[in-house]
């Protein structure tokens, strides 16, 4: 496996989701700004609305009393009734309205000329040297009676427009300053996110390429890159192990599978030989069929300890009194025990039900009690108790010495593990492996409870519930 | 009580299988009949009589297991010895209760194969279950009130040494092997490193022959052991 080639930052996920984290941050802002200015605007150009609408009423009512003319009259400033484009600025600094009474044909006959808007409320430019162009707010609207037209208007509060600007320049800056400094902490937050994750992928590879020792540094701050790394470590811990002990178990297996194959052929050398020799090819015959007997023996547990462990036989459980299973298996080994120069005492309470797979259970007290025939001395005492807790059956199986030599309790229900180095006891270190497996199929657990100076194992079973 | 000459239906693929249990049982003096295929094996069971059948487990065109139920089905009673290359915990156990009345794992010794055979073929389990006593030379047992006597002195027996005596004199001048011994007597579908069955036979002669001065069981190195009057 070989590592993903070097991309740039900006086809890294983290630069990208730190710009547009920026630009969306920016974004938000300055809608909130233009926001609040909208909501102010409209206020602003309500109140100029609400007072042409007080003039509007004052205006119609003087119409209403004395027709065109007094209107007309109304609208006259400084005496004169059309006005001139020169008052707009005075009328801007004083904030006073503008007019147009029109008749047919849009003839201006009071007023200034210069507005023309639509009919009802708008929003229209003036244009004057003074003042550039400026928004006035007008309200347009006819006089029924004498087919006439009066525009009232006034201008949009010139602060309104000084902010407006402002903020459009405002807009302008901060857009085109935030991008390069979006895009410059994105370089650099991507570029310290990528050189923490390449610490961890240099790691996976040098694991991939066999270097189980290689670990994550950790930098101590117990930041979520921490917790990674300590994470990705712990796994590293693991896999070295399970492969180390996967090594012990293939050269052990190796090694059992092996060793009757070479005496197998030896023997079939020797038969070659001593083809002319019947009594000796016939020992030679039988040597061999024994060293097949081990070889099939190491196959069939291995087989067996397979099947256990993918859980096939769970599907057959039925109720199994261990205590009557114990006494049976104790009395059929008590020969054997003596046989061995070894001594049994078995001790059980009655009725201690499980659900379980019987014959499974017997090889696991079988394997239990053949372990003691085999390891403990001459001249032993070795026992079975079986007694139940509230909640589990307890057996133990013990001898009392040699024992075990001091060593890791979980090593010797490791598949070949064999005190013997050298391998030259028979015996294939696959005993105790079952045991363990024929427990845990039964929800249970096997242990090494003390090995000094006797070795005393211990299997644990949950008890059948109450029914 | 001997069985003479037997005649197989061996119904088996593999023609190194075949030739290897084949030319055993000739040797032996029985005869066998051979089918490679599960059809070819069901046909002559139904237009012949034999005393034994072998059935494999896996046969080109039809799961061994199917062969047997359609057998049975068919009221064929004839004693079934179902041989696999299958040791899963549960293959033998499905093995019986689709009708095989035996079940031998590959590889086996051509003794073991035999011994089962033979045990087969003698099986007669109405008149089995009426014999109430059994007898080989001096010794007799009485099933009845399991009593054991050798030249007129009763023998006391363990209530498991009476079992596997009485299994050996049902089997008379018959190989009785270790693996058929667990499997009829203690139940045990394993093979234990150590000597159980061994230690057991030993007792048992120590009480059966020990005394006397003619030995009735033998063993039969490697293999098992043979109850027999000199």
């Amino acid at each position: 496996m070989s590592s993903p080639p070097p991309r740039s930052f900006v086809g890294s996920t983290v630069f990208r989701r730190t710009v547009f984290a920026i630009l969306s941050g920016l974004f938000a802002v300055l809608l909130a700004i233009w926001g609040l200015f909208a909501v102010h605007y409209w206020q602003e150009t309500g109140r100029v609305r609400a007072a042409i609408e007080t003039v509007e009423t004052e205006l119609l009512t003087a119409y209403k009393t004395g027709g065109l003319d007094r209107l007309k009259g109304e609208l006259t400033f400084d005496g004169r009734s059309e006005w001139d484009p020169d008052w707009l600025f005075a009328i801007f600094e004083e904030n006073e309205f503008i007019v147009r009474l029109l008749i047919e044909d849009d003839e201006t006959i009071a007023g200034f000329d210069g507005i023309d808007p639509r009919g009802g409320w708008s929003t229209t430019m003036i244009e004057h040297e003074d003042l550039d162009r400026h928004p006035v707010v007008s309200y347009r609207f006819g006089l029924d009676a004498d087919d006439a037209e009066l525009i009232i208007g006034q201008f949009v509060p010139d602060r309104l427009l000084v902010l407006r600007e402002l903020l459009t320049r405002g807009t302008w800056l901060l857009s085109l300053s935030i991008l390069p400094i979006a895009l410059i902490t994105g370089f650099f937050t991507s570029r310290s996110v990528f050189h923490r994750l390449s610490t961890i992928s240099d790691t996976a590879e040098q694991v991939s390429q066999g270097r189980f020792e290689a670990r994550v540094p950790i930098n101590g701050n117990g930041d979520e890159f921490d917790r990674v790394s300590t994470a990705v470590n712990d796994m590293l811990a693991q896999i070295g192990a399970l492969a180390r002990n996967l090594e012990g178990v293939s050269v052990g297996a190796a090694h059992d599978l092996k060793t009757p194959v070479s005496n197998l052929a030896g023997r079939l050398q020797l038969i070659e030989r001593d083809l002319n020799d019947p009594g000796a090819t016939k020992e030679h015959i039988q040597v061999a069929q024994r060293h097949i007997s081990a070889l099939l023996r190491t196959l069939d547990a291995l087989f067996r300890l397979g099947e256990v462990e993918a859980g096939k036989r769970k599907s057959a459980f039925g109720l199994v009194d261990l205590s009557d299973l114990v006494e049976e298996i104790g009395d059929s080994f008590r020969p054997v025990f003596e046989e061995a120069d070894k001594t049994i005492d078995v001790r059980t309470t009655p009725r201690i039900q499980i659900d379980g797979d019987g014959d499974l259970l017997t090889q696991m007290i079988t394997n239990l009690l053949e372990n003691v025939i085999e390891h403990a001395r001459d001249g032993a005492h070795a026992w079975i108790r079986l007694r139940a807790s509230e909640t589990h059956a307890h057996l133990e199986v013990g001898d009392d010495g040699p024992g075990l030599p001091a060593l890791n309790g979980e090593d010797v229900f490791e598949r070949f593990f064999r005190l013997d180095a050298s391998r030259t006891t028979a015996g294939n270190g696959l005993g105790l492996s079952l045991v363990r497996s024929i427990a845990e199929l039964h929800d249970g657990k096997a242990r090494l409870i003390a090995s000094d100076p006797g070795a005393v194992f211990e299997v644990e079973i949950p008890l059948k519930p109450a029914t | 009580m001997r069985v003479g000459r037997v005649h197989i239906l061996l119904v088996e693929d593999n023609q190194e299988t075949v030739a290897f249990i084949s030319r055993g049982l000739e040797e032996a003096g029985d005869a066998v009949t051979i089918a490679t295929a599960a059809q070819e094996g069901l046909l002559a069971a139904a237009a012949h009589t034999f005393d034994v059948i072998i059935f494999d487990r896996l046969l080109p065109g039809m799961d061994g297991l199917d062969a047997v139920r359609v057998l049975r089905q068919s009221g064929i009673v004839i004693p079934i010895l179902m041989l696999t290359a299958l040791d899963g915990i549960d293959d033998r156990v499905n093995g019986l209760e689709a009708g095989a009345d035996d079940y031998l794992t590959k590889p086996f010794a051509f003794a073991e194969l035999y011994a089962r055979l033979r045990a087969l073929a003698r099986r007669q389990p109405l008149a089995e279950a009426e014999t109430t006593r059994l007898v080989v030379g001096d010794l007799a047992m009485e099933r009845t009130t399991q009593t054991v006597t050798r030249a007129g002195e009763r023998l006391d027996l363990l209530p498991r040494e009476y079992r596997i005596l009485e299994y050996l004199m049902q089997n008379e001048g018959q190989l009785v092997t270790r693996t058929m011994l667990l499997e009829k007597i203690w139940g045990y579908r394993f093979d234990p490193k150590t000597s159980l069955v061994q230690t057991h036979l030993s007792r048992l002669r120590a009480k059966v022959d020990k005394p006397f001065s003619t030995e009735l069981i033998r063993t039969v190195r490697g293999s098992g052991y043979v109850i027999a009057a000199a």
